[in-house]
Protein backbone atom coordinates (compact mmCIF):
# COMPACT_ATOMS: atom_id res chain seq x y z
CA UNK A 1 0.00 0.00 0.00
CA UNK A 2 1.25 3.45 -0.67
CA UNK A 3 2.03 6.40 1.97
CA UNK A 4 -0.48 8.10 0.37
CA UNK A 5 -3.31 5.46 0.67
CA UNK A 6 -1.89 4.38 4.61
CA UNK A 7 -2.19 8.52 5.19
CA UNK A 8 -5.93 8.78 3.87
CA UNK A 9 -6.52 5.12 5.46
CA UNK A 10 -5.70 7.19 9.12
CA UNK A 11 -7.39 10.16 8.32
CA UNK A 12 -11.01 7.86 7.18
CA UNK A 13 -10.69 6.38 10.70
CA UNK A 14 -10.32 9.34 12.55
CA UNK A 15 -13.13 10.82 10.46
CA UNK A 16 -14.98 7.84 11.72
CA UNK A 17 -14.52 8.81 15.41
CA UNK A 18 -15.21 11.92 15.14
CA UNK A 19 -18.60 11.30 13.64
CA UNK A 20 -19.15 8.85 16.44
CA UNK A 21 -18.37 11.04 18.83
CA UNK A 22 -20.45 13.86 17.40
CA UNK A 23 -23.25 11.63 17.18
CA UNK A 24 -23.45 10.64 20.86
CA UNK A 25 -22.48 13.93 22.34
CA UNK A 26 -26.34 15.31 22.59
CA UNK A 27 -26.50 12.07 24.56
CA UNK A 28 -23.51 12.51 26.85
CA UNK A 29 -24.77 16.04 27.35
CA UNK A 30 -28.52 15.77 27.44
CA UNK A 31 -29.24 18.27 24.99
CA UNK A 32 -31.37 17.82 21.86
CA UNK A 33 -30.85 19.41 18.41
CA UNK A 34 -30.37 19.33 14.56
CA UNK A 35 -28.66 17.81 13.35
CA UNK A 36 -27.28 16.17 16.23
CA UNK A 37 -30.02 14.59 18.40
CA UNK A 38 -30.45 12.69 21.77
CA UNK A 39 -34.15 11.09 20.00
CA UNK A 40 -36.15 11.02 23.10
CA UNK A 41 -39.60 10.58 21.13
CA UNK A 42 -41.46 8.75 22.88
CA UNK A 43 -39.42 8.68 25.90
CA UNK A 44 -40.67 10.47 29.04
CA UNK A 45 -42.59 8.29 31.37
CA UNK A 46 -46.15 8.85 30.80
CA UNK A 47 -48.95 8.41 32.99
CA UNK A 48 -52.80 7.56 32.32
CA UNK A 49 -53.67 10.96 33.34
CA UNK A 50 -52.85 13.38 30.64
CA UNK A 51 -53.75 16.88 30.35
CA UNK A 52 -54.42 18.56 26.28
CA UNK A 53 -55.18 21.85 25.03
CA UNK A 54 -58.51 21.38 22.85
CA UNK A 55 -59.84 23.40 20.44
CA UNK A 56 -63.71 22.66 19.73
CA UNK A 57 -66.11 24.47 17.53
CA UNK A 58 -69.21 25.31 18.71
CA UNK A 59 -72.70 25.22 16.57
CA UNK A 60 -75.83 27.00 16.26
CA UNK A 61 -77.61 24.50 17.76
CA UNK A 62 -74.98 24.06 20.72
CA UNK A 63 -73.24 21.07 19.47
CA UNK A 64 -69.48 20.87 19.86
CA UNK A 65 -67.15 19.57 16.83
CA UNK A 66 -63.52 19.16 17.85
CA UNK A 67 -61.27 21.45 15.06
CA UNK A 68 -59.34 19.80 12.62
CA UNK A 69 -55.02 20.31 13.46
CA UNK A 70 -55.52 22.05 9.69
CA UNK A 71 -58.05 24.40 10.86
CA UNK A 72 -56.08 24.53 14.05
CA UNK A 73 -52.41 25.62 13.39
CA UNK A 74 -52.85 25.41 9.28
CA UNK A 75 -50.79 22.05 9.27
CA UNK A 76 -51.82 18.50 8.94
CA UNK A 77 -49.10 17.40 11.63
CA UNK A 78 -50.53 16.42 14.62
CA UNK A 79 -47.39 17.03 17.08
CA UNK A 80 -47.89 20.95 15.15
CA UNK A 81 -51.41 21.49 16.15
CA UNK A 82 -50.66 20.06 19.43
CA UNK A 83 -47.26 21.78 20.01
CA UNK A 84 -48.95 25.07 18.74
CA UNK A 85 -52.02 25.17 21.02
CA UNK A 86 -49.98 23.78 24.15
CA UNK A 87 -47.41 27.28 23.36
CA UNK A 88 -50.37 29.37 23.05
CA UNK A 89 -51.71 28.20 26.67
CA UNK A 90 -47.50 28.18 27.97
CA UNK A 91 -47.77 31.61 26.96
CA UNK A 92 -51.00 32.85 27.52
CA UNK A 93 -51.95 33.86 24.49
CA UNK A 94 -55.41 31.51 24.31
CA UNK A 95 -57.17 34.81 23.30
CA UNK A 96 -55.28 35.71 20.37
CA UNK A 97 -54.91 31.88 18.89
CA UNK A 98 -59.05 31.75 19.71
CA UNK A 99 -59.34 34.43 17.75
CA UNK A 100 -56.87 33.17 14.54
CA UNK A 101 -58.51 29.69 14.31
CA UNK A 102 -61.94 31.60 14.70
CA UNK A 103 -60.88 32.91 11.44
CA UNK A 104 -60.55 29.60 9.47
CA UNK A 105 -63.49 27.45 10.88
CA UNK A 106 -66.50 26.86 8.34
CA UNK A 107 -69.92 28.43 8.29
CA UNK A 108 -71.08 25.65 10.29
CA UNK A 109 -68.82 27.24 13.20
CA UNK A 110 -70.63 29.80 15.48
CA UNK A 111 -68.00 30.39 18.49
CA UNK A 112 -64.56 28.96 19.26
CA UNK A 113 -63.44 27.55 22.88
CA UNK A 114 -60.21 26.53 23.73
CA UNK A 115 -60.42 24.30 26.41
CA UNK A 116 -57.52 22.40 29.27
CA UNK A 117 -58.86 18.90 29.12
CA UNK A 118 -57.63 16.31 31.81
CA UNK A 119 -58.29 12.77 30.34
CA UNK A 120 -57.86 9.10 31.61
CA UNK A 121 -56.15 7.94 28.47
CA UNK A 122 -56.27 4.12 29.13
CA UNK A 123 -59.65 4.04 30.82
CA UNK A 124 -61.13 5.46 27.26
CA UNK A 125 -59.60 2.52 25.35
CA UNK A 126 -61.27 0.31 28.20
CA UNK A 127 -64.56 1.11 28.52
CA UNK A 128 -64.53 3.95 30.65
CA UNK A 129 -65.16 7.78 31.43
CA UNK A 130 -62.07 9.60 29.45
CA UNK A 131 -62.85 13.11 30.62
CA UNK A 132 -61.91 13.68 34.28
CA UNK A 133 -62.12 18.16 34.06
CA UNK A 134 -62.54 20.97 31.99
CA UNK A 135 -61.58 24.09 31.78
CA UNK A 136 -62.31 26.69 29.09
CA UNK A 137 -59.67 29.19 28.48
CA UNK A 138 -60.85 31.21 26.02
CA UNK A 139 -63.66 31.85 23.58
CA UNK A 140 -64.78 34.09 20.77
CA UNK A 141 -67.01 34.16 18.14
CA UNK A 142 -66.31 32.78 14.68
CA UNK A 143 -65.46 35.62 11.92
CA UNK A 144 -68.07 34.68 9.47
CA UNK B 1 -13.44 -7.35 16.06
CA UNK B 2 -11.17 -4.19 15.75
CA UNK B 3 -9.87 -5.49 12.77
CA UNK B 4 -12.93 -6.76 11.52
CA UNK B 5 -14.58 -3.23 11.64
CA UNK B 6 -11.11 -1.65 10.10
CA UNK B 7 -11.57 -4.32 7.37
CA UNK B 8 -15.54 -3.26 7.11
CA UNK B 9 -15.24 0.76 7.35
CA UNK B 10 -12.60 0.32 4.37
CA UNK B 11 -14.12 -1.81 2.26
CA UNK B 12 -14.17 -1.16 -1.59
CA UNK B 13 -17.46 -0.37 -3.26
CA UNK B 14 -18.45 0.03 -6.66
CA UNK B 15 -19.23 3.93 -7.52
CA UNK B 16 -22.69 2.74 -8.36
CA UNK B 17 -23.41 1.78 -5.30
CA UNK B 18 -22.56 4.95 -4.03
CA UNK B 19 -24.74 7.11 -7.17
CA UNK B 20 -27.73 4.67 -6.23
CA UNK B 21 -27.38 6.16 -2.74
CA UNK B 22 -27.15 9.62 -4.19
CA UNK B 23 -30.52 8.90 -6.79
CA UNK B 24 -32.73 7.90 -3.59
CA UNK B 25 -31.56 10.43 -1.34
CA UNK B 26 -31.86 13.01 -3.30
CA UNK B 27 -35.24 11.83 -4.94
CA UNK B 28 -36.69 11.28 -1.54
CA UNK B 29 -35.08 15.01 -0.98
CA UNK B 30 -37.10 16.40 -3.56
CA UNK B 31 -40.58 14.30 -2.91
CA UNK B 32 -40.36 15.73 0.73
CA UNK B 33 -39.92 18.80 -0.23
CA UNK B 34 -42.87 19.12 -2.89
CA UNK B 35 -44.83 17.65 -0.23
CA UNK B 36 -44.56 19.60 2.23
CA UNK B 37 -45.11 22.87 0.81
CA UNK B 38 -48.04 23.30 2.72
CA UNK B 39 -45.66 24.00 5.83
CA UNK B 40 -43.57 26.55 3.79
CA UNK B 41 -46.99 28.44 3.38
CA UNK B 42 -47.75 27.93 7.01
CA UNK B 43 -44.21 28.89 8.25
CA UNK B 44 -44.01 31.87 5.85
CA UNK B 45 -46.77 33.52 7.99
CA UNK B 46 -45.96 32.82 11.65
CA UNK B 47 -45.45 35.25 14.34
CA UNK B 48 -42.38 36.14 15.77
CA UNK B 49 -43.37 35.43 19.66
CA UNK B 50 -43.85 31.83 18.29
CA UNK B 51 -40.11 31.40 17.17
CA UNK B 52 -38.27 29.49 19.46
CA UNK B 53 -34.86 28.87 17.05
CA UNK B 54 -32.63 25.67 17.21
CA UNK B 55 -29.58 23.94 15.15
CA UNK B 56 -28.56 26.38 12.01
CA UNK B 57 -31.51 28.61 12.33
CA UNK B 58 -30.06 29.80 16.03
CA UNK B 59 -28.85 32.55 14.60
CA UNK B 60 -31.47 34.26 13.06
CA UNK B 61 -33.48 36.44 16.19
CA UNK B 62 -36.59 36.70 14.69
CA UNK B 63 -38.53 34.56 11.64
CA UNK B 64 -37.06 34.85 8.27
CA UNK B 65 -39.29 37.22 5.79
CA UNK B 66 -41.56 35.21 3.01
CA UNK B 67 -39.44 35.98 0.58
CA UNK B 68 -36.55 34.33 2.31
CA UNK B 69 -38.23 31.20 2.95
CA UNK B 70 -39.84 30.53 -0.70
CA UNK B 71 -35.90 30.90 -1.88
CA UNK B 72 -34.75 28.25 0.65
CA UNK B 73 -37.58 26.29 -1.40
CA UNK B 74 -36.66 26.90 -4.62
CA UNK B 75 -32.75 26.02 -4.00
CA UNK B 76 -34.26 22.82 -2.81
CA UNK B 77 -35.81 21.74 -5.73
CA UNK B 78 -33.53 23.07 -8.14
CA UNK B 79 -30.54 21.56 -5.72
CA UNK B 80 -32.45 18.06 -5.71
CA UNK B 81 -33.17 17.52 -8.99
CA UNK B 82 -29.54 18.58 -10.03
CA UNK B 83 -28.61 16.23 -7.29
CA UNK B 84 -30.88 13.30 -8.69
CA UNK B 85 -29.09 13.69 -11.83
CA UNK B 86 -25.39 14.55 -10.61
CA UNK B 87 -25.24 17.91 -12.19
CA UNK B 88 -22.36 19.84 -10.68
CA UNK B 89 -22.67 17.53 -7.84
CA UNK B 90 -19.89 19.13 -6.33
CA UNK B 91 -21.79 22.19 -5.76
CA UNK B 92 -25.41 21.40 -6.25
CA UNK B 93 -24.73 18.48 -3.48
CA UNK B 94 -23.20 20.93 -0.83
CA UNK B 95 -26.02 23.40 -1.36
CA UNK B 96 -28.92 20.72 -0.83
CA UNK B 97 -27.04 19.47 2.27
CA UNK B 98 -26.44 23.11 3.59
CA UNK B 99 -30.15 24.19 2.13
CA UNK B 100 -32.13 21.04 3.72
CA UNK B 101 -30.21 21.74 6.66
CA UNK B 102 -31.30 25.00 7.23
CA UNK B 103 -35.14 24.19 6.33
CA UNK B 104 -34.88 21.20 9.06
CA UNK B 105 -33.56 23.75 11.61
CA UNK B 106 -36.23 26.46 10.94
CA UNK B 107 -39.15 23.56 10.74
CA UNK B 108 -37.98 22.70 13.80
CA UNK B 109 -37.36 25.93 15.57
CA UNK B 110 -41.58 26.46 16.67
CA UNK B 111 -41.63 24.45 19.61
CA UNK B 112 -41.67 21.16 18.20
CA UNK B 113 -38.75 19.00 17.35
CA UNK B 114 -39.16 16.98 14.14
CA UNK B 115 -36.83 14.37 14.65
CA UNK B 116 -38.15 12.26 11.05
CA UNK B 117 -35.98 14.90 9.60
CA UNK B 118 -32.77 14.28 11.41
CA UNK B 119 -31.05 11.15 9.62
CA UNK B 120 -31.80 12.38 6.21
CA UNK B 121 -29.93 15.70 6.62
CA UNK B 122 -27.48 13.46 8.05
CA UNK B 123 -27.29 11.75 5.03
CA UNK B 124 -27.60 14.76 2.42
CA UNK B 125 -24.28 15.79 4.36
CA UNK B 126 -22.54 13.02 4.22
CA UNK B 127 -23.26 12.78 0.88
CA UNK B 128 -22.37 16.42 -0.12
CA UNK B 129 -18.74 15.53 0.96
CA UNK B 130 -18.38 12.19 -1.10
CA UNK B 131 -17.49 11.37 -4.61
CA UNK B 132 -21.60 10.57 -5.32
CA UNK B 133 -21.88 11.27 -9.17
CA UNK B 134 -18.92 9.61 -10.38
CA UNK B 135 -21.37 7.16 -11.87
CA UNK B 136 -25.11 7.59 -13.19
CA UNK B 137 -25.01 11.45 -13.48
CA UNK B 138 -23.90 14.10 -15.81
CA UNK B 139 -21.26 14.83 -14.68
CA UNK B 140 -19.99 11.33 -15.36
CA UNK B 141 -21.09 11.23 -18.78
CA UNK B 142 -17.31 11.69 -20.37
CA UNK B 143 -15.86 9.77 -18.18
CA UNK B 144 -14.36 5.55 -18.29
CA UNK B 145 -16.37 3.73 -15.55
CA UNK B 146 -14.99 3.83 -12.07
CA UNK B 147 -13.48 0.72 -10.26
CA UNK B 148 -14.43 -0.34 -6.84
CA UNK B 149 -12.76 1.57 -4.14
CA UNK B 150 -12.48 2.92 -0.97
CA UNK B 151 -13.75 6.40 -2.24
CA UNK B 152 -16.99 5.16 -2.66
CA UNK B 153 -17.29 2.74 0.05
CA UNK B 154 -16.38 4.50 3.52
CA UNK B 155 -19.44 7.46 2.60
CA UNK B 156 -21.53 4.30 2.89
CA UNK B 157 -20.17 2.85 5.99
CA UNK B 158 -20.39 6.28 7.23
CA UNK B 159 -24.21 6.63 6.24
CA UNK B 160 -24.95 2.78 7.73
CA UNK B 161 -23.32 3.87 11.25
CA UNK B 162 -25.67 7.23 11.08
CA UNK B 163 -28.47 4.97 11.36
CA UNK B 164 -28.01 2.68 13.22
CA UNK B 165 -26.30 4.61 15.83
CA UNK B 166 -29.43 7.15 16.02
CA UNK B 167 -31.14 3.95 16.40
CA UNK B 168 -29.35 3.39 19.04
CA UNK B 169 -29.49 6.83 20.66
CA UNK B 170 -32.90 6.74 20.74
CA UNK B 171 -33.34 3.35 22.57
CA UNK B 172 -30.54 5.05 25.16
CA UNK B 173 -33.15 7.93 25.52
CA UNK B 174 -36.07 5.60 26.60
CA UNK B 175 -34.06 3.58 29.30
CA UNK B 176 -32.67 6.62 30.55
CA UNK B 177 -35.76 8.74 31.09
CA UNK B 178 -38.76 6.44 30.94
CA UNK B 179 -36.38 3.51 32.93
CA UNK B 180 -38.33 0.63 33.89
CA UNK B 181 -41.90 2.16 33.04
CA UNK B 182 -40.78 1.69 29.21
CA UNK B 183 -39.82 -1.92 30.38
CA UNK B 184 -42.89 -3.13 31.83
CA UNK B 185 -45.32 -1.80 29.11
CA UNK B 186 -47.22 0.64 31.42
CA UNK B 187 -45.40 3.43 29.35
CA UNK B 188 -46.01 1.82 26.05
CA UNK B 189 -49.55 1.47 26.75
CA UNK B 190 -49.93 5.40 28.01
CA UNK B 191 -48.14 6.54 24.79
CA UNK B 192 -50.56 4.85 22.56
CA UNK B 193 -53.36 5.99 24.48
CA UNK B 194 -52.00 9.41 24.30
CA UNK B 195 -51.79 9.43 20.71
CA UNK B 196 -55.33 7.80 20.26
CA UNK B 197 -57.15 10.34 22.59
CA UNK B 198 -54.92 13.30 21.05
CA UNK B 199 -56.43 12.33 17.63
CA UNK B 200 -59.79 12.14 18.91
CA UNK B 201 -59.55 15.35 20.31
CA UNK B 202 -58.63 16.95 16.59
CA UNK B 203 -61.06 14.84 15.27
CA UNK B 204 -59.74 12.31 13.61
CA UNK B 205 -59.69 8.68 13.42
CA UNK B 206 -58.02 6.64 15.74
CA UNK B 207 -54.72 4.58 15.11
CA UNK B 208 -56.02 0.92 13.55
CA UNK B 209 -54.56 -1.50 16.17
CA UNK B 210 -54.43 1.48 19.19
CA UNK B 211 -57.66 0.08 21.40
CA UNK B 212 -56.26 -3.85 20.21
CA UNK B 213 -52.89 -3.35 21.44
CA UNK B 214 -54.06 -0.89 25.06
CA UNK B 215 -56.73 -3.54 25.85
CA UNK B 216 -53.81 -6.02 26.16
CA UNK B 217 -51.80 -6.20 28.95
CA UNK B 218 -49.85 -9.34 28.11
CA UNK B 219 -48.94 -7.83 24.76
CA UNK B 220 -47.17 -4.77 25.78
CA UNK B 221 -44.69 -6.05 27.81
CA UNK B 222 -42.71 -8.11 25.25
CA UNK B 223 -43.90 -5.67 22.58
CA UNK B 224 -41.93 -2.65 24.74
CA UNK B 225 -38.91 -5.07 25.41
CA UNK B 226 -38.57 -6.06 21.94
CA UNK B 227 -39.12 -2.59 20.55
CA UNK B 228 -36.22 -1.19 22.51
CA UNK B 229 -33.80 -4.51 21.95
CA UNK B 230 -34.50 -3.87 18.45
CA UNK B 231 -33.15 -0.13 18.48
CA UNK B 232 -30.38 -0.72 21.00
CA UNK B 233 -28.97 -3.43 19.33
CA UNK B 234 -29.23 -1.51 15.78
CA UNK B 235 -25.51 -1.20 15.60
CA UNK B 236 -24.78 -5.13 15.71
CA UNK B 237 -26.50 -5.01 12.06
CA UNK B 238 -23.56 -3.93 10.56
CA UNK B 239 -21.16 -6.90 11.38
CA UNK B 240 -23.91 -8.68 8.89
CA UNK B 241 -25.09 -12.30 9.34
CA UNK B 242 -27.99 -13.94 11.00
CA UNK B 243 -28.37 -10.68 13.59
CA UNK B 244 -28.79 -8.25 10.48
CA UNK B 245 -31.22 -10.67 8.67
CA UNK B 246 -33.14 -10.95 11.84
CA UNK B 247 -32.85 -6.67 12.21
CA UNK B 248 -34.01 -5.30 9.02
CA UNK B 249 -37.37 -6.89 9.16
CA UNK B 250 -37.41 -6.61 12.84
CA UNK B 251 -37.07 -3.18 12.63
CA UNK B 252 -39.78 -2.64 9.61
CA UNK B 253 -42.18 -4.38 12.26
CA UNK B 254 -41.29 -1.71 14.76
CA UNK B 255 -41.72 1.18 11.61
CA UNK B 256 -45.24 -0.98 10.81
CA UNK B 257 -46.07 -0.87 14.34
CA UNK B 258 -45.88 2.29 15.82
CA UNK B 259 -47.65 3.57 12.76
CA UNK B 260 -50.46 1.19 13.40
CA UNK B 261 -50.90 1.82 17.15
CA UNK B 262 -49.71 5.55 16.96
CA UNK B 263 -49.94 6.72 13.45
CA UNK B 264 -46.35 7.65 13.76
CA UNK B 265 -44.08 7.37 10.86
CA UNK B 266 -40.39 8.92 10.45
CA UNK B 267 -41.09 8.40 6.56
CA UNK B 268 -37.43 8.24 5.53
CA UNK B 269 -36.76 5.17 8.09
CA UNK B 270 -40.20 4.05 7.55
CA UNK B 271 -39.92 3.72 3.94
CA UNK B 272 -36.60 1.96 3.79
CA UNK B 273 -34.39 4.81 2.79
CA UNK B 274 -32.19 4.93 5.95
CA UNK B 275 -31.80 1.11 5.66
CA UNK B 276 -30.12 1.16 2.56
CA UNK B 277 -26.95 2.00 2.99
CA UNK B 278 -26.68 -1.81 4.43
CA UNK B 279 -27.78 -2.86 0.88
CA UNK B 280 -25.69 -3.41 -2.70
CA UNK B 281 -28.37 -0.95 -3.59
CA UNK B 282 -26.65 -0.93 -7.09
CA UNK B 283 -28.07 -4.64 -7.67
CA UNK B 284 -31.25 -3.08 -8.67
CA UNK B 285 -29.52 -1.76 -11.82
CA UNK B 286 -29.03 -5.50 -12.97
CA UNK B 287 -32.58 -5.26 -13.92
CA UNK B 288 -31.78 -2.87 -16.68
CA UNK B 289 -28.32 -4.45 -17.26
CA UNK B 290 -26.34 -1.20 -16.71
CA UNK B 291 -24.24 -2.98 -14.07
CA UNK B 292 -24.07 -6.16 -14.63
CA UNK B 293 -23.62 -8.58 -18.07
CA UNK B 294 -25.95 -11.40 -16.48
CA UNK B 295 -28.70 -11.52 -18.66
CA UNK B 296 -32.24 -12.78 -18.19
CA UNK B 297 -32.38 -11.19 -14.73
CA UNK B 298 -35.89 -10.96 -13.58
CA UNK B 299 -36.22 -10.16 -10.45
CA UNK B 300 -34.59 -7.53 -8.26
CA UNK B 301 -32.04 -8.59 -5.68
CA UNK B 302 -31.63 -6.97 -2.59
CA UNK B 303 -29.01 -9.39 -0.33
CA UNK B 304 -27.27 -6.92 2.63
CA UNK B 305 -23.47 -6.40 2.47
CA UNK B 306 -21.45 -8.88 3.83
CA UNK B 307 -18.71 -8.49 6.00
Amino acid sequence: MHHAEVGAAWVRRLATLLLLAALVWPAVRDRDGLPLSTYPMYASSRSAESSFITAIGVEADGSRTPLSALTISESRDRLVAQSFLNDAARRGEEEQVCAAIAGRVGESIVMVEIAREEHDTIARFRGGESLRNREILASCEAVS
Amino acid sequence: MIRAFDRWLLADAPAERLAVLRIAISGYSFIYIVANVGEFVRLANRSTSEFEPVGLASVLTSPVTPAVLWSVFAILIVSSIAALFGVWFRVTGPVLAFAFLAWASYHSSWGQMLHFEHVVTLHLLVLAASPASESLSVDARMRTRQVASVRFGWPIRLMAIITVVTYSLAAIAKLRIGGSSWIDGSTLANHIAYSATRLDLLGEPRPPFAAFAVQRDWLLGPAAIGGVAVELFAPLALFGGWFRKLWIPAIVTFHLATLLTMLVFFPYNGLGLALLPLYRVERILQVRGHVSNRRNVTTIEFRTIET
